[in-house]
């Protein structure tokens, strides 16, 4: 393709106004702020929904502890409180009435500990007692505060055995334990099936929206200017591809800063509900599909790759949808022009949830070479260690060869598709216009 | 500088949309592209802009290939428009600036010729009621807002922002009021006093005759008559006659072999075949007494001769 020097004349322009518009359209400002609510207000409606709420500080705050200590072992406070913040005022009262009276003497702001040998069982028992409609039931500081007493009670059974300060240590200290499958372990420097699942799926879905949106977009865009007869005084001044361009990173830049406000939203959501509910509810749902927030951690070198590929899947999207733009007269046409991307661009989609799970190296290879598919499917293979680096660059070269040929048949039509009025164009037309426009040339 | 268009051609499939069009434009002035329906003026237009591709010939601006990026021009299309939805100041800015205007030069001649078109109140929020010491200003319109001649006002100040030097104007006046079309009018024969180079298409031919020198009337394809049109005219010679008297010459008329065309309470409308004729017929008038209130003799107007032309080629 023989690139004019001002053949992007006016890009900037295009670019600017396009982008100005964007923003400035109610309908997009109204559709963006119903976007950042829902980004917003998503984590925290899910928290409540799966029966977690706020939660508490921590600090336990009672009045007044009892403590009714029925066997030989002295407890001692400072192994409570040396357990965390929230203990470090606990003060235990010894009880002026029995474990029997907690029910009717009990107040509503106090705890009733009570450790006590079970003879029957062979065991010993802690009860933390707490009225049922007072502050501190079901508090996750009383929960604590038993998990504390049990540890200061087992130091108390040691201390009583005489151990040292060095035995009660070794004797006392954290055991982590892990079971897993054979086969998981020998397996265990690869990502495992369903994250690798997850991650082809989240990535093919941001792909997927960002190239359905792109597509929507432009072909109103062009459309508009269309049936605003506009167009005509647009091309005395600018080259047809300066336009599509022009338009074309115009709502590139739009895009992205949705996709940056809705992320920067959500985490801030996460971040912030965080603090103040209990997200564990969340996090278990999202641990059980294989996802955690350290998969969205990448490496600038990572991120690069990403974002490439993101870029080139957009900008093939993107080209075929101001083609079709072009061919449509009548705002009518917009829903059928829009149709046919967002077929392929949901056809590449399907193509690349159905290969993932194959874990094959030859489909892997394919799909990220197959231009279209390729924007789907190479970086997440890539990411996955599927595809090396040689085959993932090959991969941007055919993806910059298909923009590159679309750019090319863009030359070719675009400029008679702009003022072309009547049934919209179809693909096999647009070819054949290109090919009569080589012949032209050609004689 | 000079235009000259020359052998401009352009067939969709085997449909010959224009045939080998040629015409120049050597000093300022007006051009005039005449021609019915369908002749193909906007396609001639839109090949010397580039905006459709031409199957053969060339369009030379001082001896090179015309380009946006060599010649300035400014352009009014036969199909015209706006975003709808957009604000009109960033609309002239954004076409001044594909023209190459910067913001604050755009921002300054918006503001002449928004005063010059009488369309300020729509483009600037306007003060409309105040409430106290609170004054309410009025959002400026949007495009659909407008009427159609308002809407027409702003397109002719896209076209002219730029300050270009070529100005192409496809049917210019159409669908404005008398009022508006005086003010479009004196804008143009402004623009032609500054020495621009204008080329107007239009099918009102009273108003391509008050500024145009050269025309080339298209009919079916093809150029059926090119030319001055003084010289066009002169050719015709001075065969329009009307004559206003106080009673009826028919049989006078008649008697000279004078066509007779129009006759409305003893004014005639009538065609000589020569200066001669008219004279014999205004010989025997004064001989029969009868007072003759207006003779005038004049050569053809643009209308008829665009309507001739016309006729004749389609009977060929």
């Amino acid at each position: 393709m023989k690139i004019e020097k001002n053949m992007f004349a006016g890009t900037g322009q295009v670019y600017r106004f396009t982008l100005k518009q964007l923003i400035g359209s109610r309908m997009n400002v109204i559709s963006m702020i119903v976007m950042m609510v829902l980004a917003l207000f998503a984590l925290p409606v899910m928290t409540f929904l799966s029966g977690s709420g706020f939660l508490d500080d921590g600090v336990l705050e009672a009045s007044a502890i009892y403590l009714q200590n029925d066997t030989a072992y002295e407890l001692d406070v400072e192994d409570v409180r040396a357990t965390g913040e929230a203990f470090s005022d606990v003060t235990f009262v010894t009880p002026t009435y029995s474990v029997e009276e907690v029910a009717d003497r009990l107040g509503e702001d106090e705890l009733f500990v009570h450790i006590y040998k079970d003879a029957a069982a062979e065991m010993f028992a802690i009860e933390v007692f707490s009225q049922p409609d007072g502050e501190l039931y079901e508090s996750s500081a009383v929960d604590q505060l038993t998990a504390a007493i049990t540890d200061g009670f087992q130091k108390a059974q040691y201390r009583a055995l005489g151990a040292t300060p060095e035995q009660l240590a070794i004797a006392t200290a954290q055991v982590e334990m892990e079971a897993e499958y054979a086969s998981d372990y020998l397996a265990s420097d690869q990502i495992p099936w369903d994250v690798q699942y997850f991650i082809q799926i989240f990535y093919a879905v941001v792909v997927m929206m960002v190239s359905i949106l792109t597509v929507s977009y432009i072909v109103r865009s062009v459309t508009e200017e269309k049936t605003s007869k506009l167009v005509e005084v647009l091309m005395v001044s600018l080259k047809p591809l300066a336009l599509l361009t022009g338009k074309i990173l115009a709502v590139m830049t739009y895009i992205l800063f949705q996709m940056v406000v809705y992320v920067g939203c959500f985490i801030l959501s996460y971040k912030v509900s965080g603090r103040f509910m209990d997200m564990s509810g969340v996090d278990s749902l999202l641990a059980q599909n294989g996802i955690s927030m350290e998969m969205f951690h990448m490496g600038p070198a990572l991120a690069a790759v990403v974002l490439l590929s993101l870029l080139l899947a957009y900008m093939t999207y993107a080209l075929v949808a101001g083609l079709m733009g072009a061919g449509c007269s009548k705002t009518e046409d917009v829903q059928s022009a829009v149709q046919v991307p967002t077929m392929i661009c949901m056809a590449a989609y399907i193509v690349s949830c159905v290969t993932s799970p194959l874990n094959s190296p030859t489909v892997a290879l394919v799909t990220s070479l197959v231009p279209f598919v390729s924007g789907f499917c190479a970086p997440v293979h890539y990411l996955l260690g599927d595809i090396s680096m040689g085959v993932m660059v090959l991969s941007w070269l055919i993806q910059m060869v298909v923009i590159a040929g679309l750019m090319f048949f863009a030359t070719k039509v675009y400029r008679d598709l702009i003022i072309h009025k009547g049934e919209r164009v179809r693909i096999l037309d647009m070819i054949r216009m290109a090919a009569a426009s080589r012949q032209q040339k050609g004689a | 500088m000079s235009l000259i268009v020359s052998d401009l051609s352009k067939k969709y499939g085997n449909k010959t949309v224009v045939d080998h069009i040629s015409f120049s434009m050597e000093k300022p002035g007006v051009y005039a592209l005449l021609g019915t329906n369908g002749a193909g003026k906007t396609t001639t237009i839109r090949m010397m802009l580039g905006i459709l591709a031409k199957d053969g010939g060339e369009v030379l601006w001082n001896g090179a290939p015309l380009q946006v990026d060599t010649c300035n021009v400014g352009y009014l299309a036969e199909e015209r428009g706006l975003y709808p939805k957009y604000s009109l100041m960033d609309q002239l800015i954004y076409f001044a600036g594909i023209k190459g205007v910067p913001k604050a030069e755009a921002k300054k001649r918006i503001a002449y010729w928004a005063d010059r078109l009488e369309v300020a109140e729509y483009l600037y929020p306007q003060q409309t009621a105040t409430k106290g010491r609170r004054v309410k200003k009025q959002k400026p319109k949007l495009a659909d807002q407008l009427s159609k001649g308002n809407q027409q006002k702003i397109q002719f100040m896209t076209a002219l922002l730029s300050d270009p030097e070529l100005i192409i104007l496809d049917e210019p006046m159409s669908g404005l009021d008398p009022v508006n079309t005086d003010l479009f009018k004196e804008i143009i024969r402004e623009e032609i006093a500054k020495g621009k180079y204008l080329i107007m298409s239009s099918h009102q031919m009273a108003t391509v005759e008050e500024f145009c020198t050269d025309i080339t009337i298209l009919n079916r394809s093809k150029a059926v008559l090119q030319g001055n049109l003084n010289e066009i005219k002169k050719s015709y010679g001075r065969v329009n006659l009307n004559l206003k008297v106080e009673q009826d010459i028919r049989p006078y008329i008649e008697a000279a072999g004078v066509q007779l065309l129009t006759e409305k309470e003893f004014e005639y409308q009538l065609k000589v075949e020569s200066e001669a004729q008219a004279n014999g017929l205004l010989g025997s008038l004064i001989q029969a007494k009868i007072p003759v209130i207006r003779f005038d003799l004049r050569e053809p107007s643009l209308h008829e001769i665009f309507v001739e032309k016309v006729g004749e080629a389609n009977e060929d």
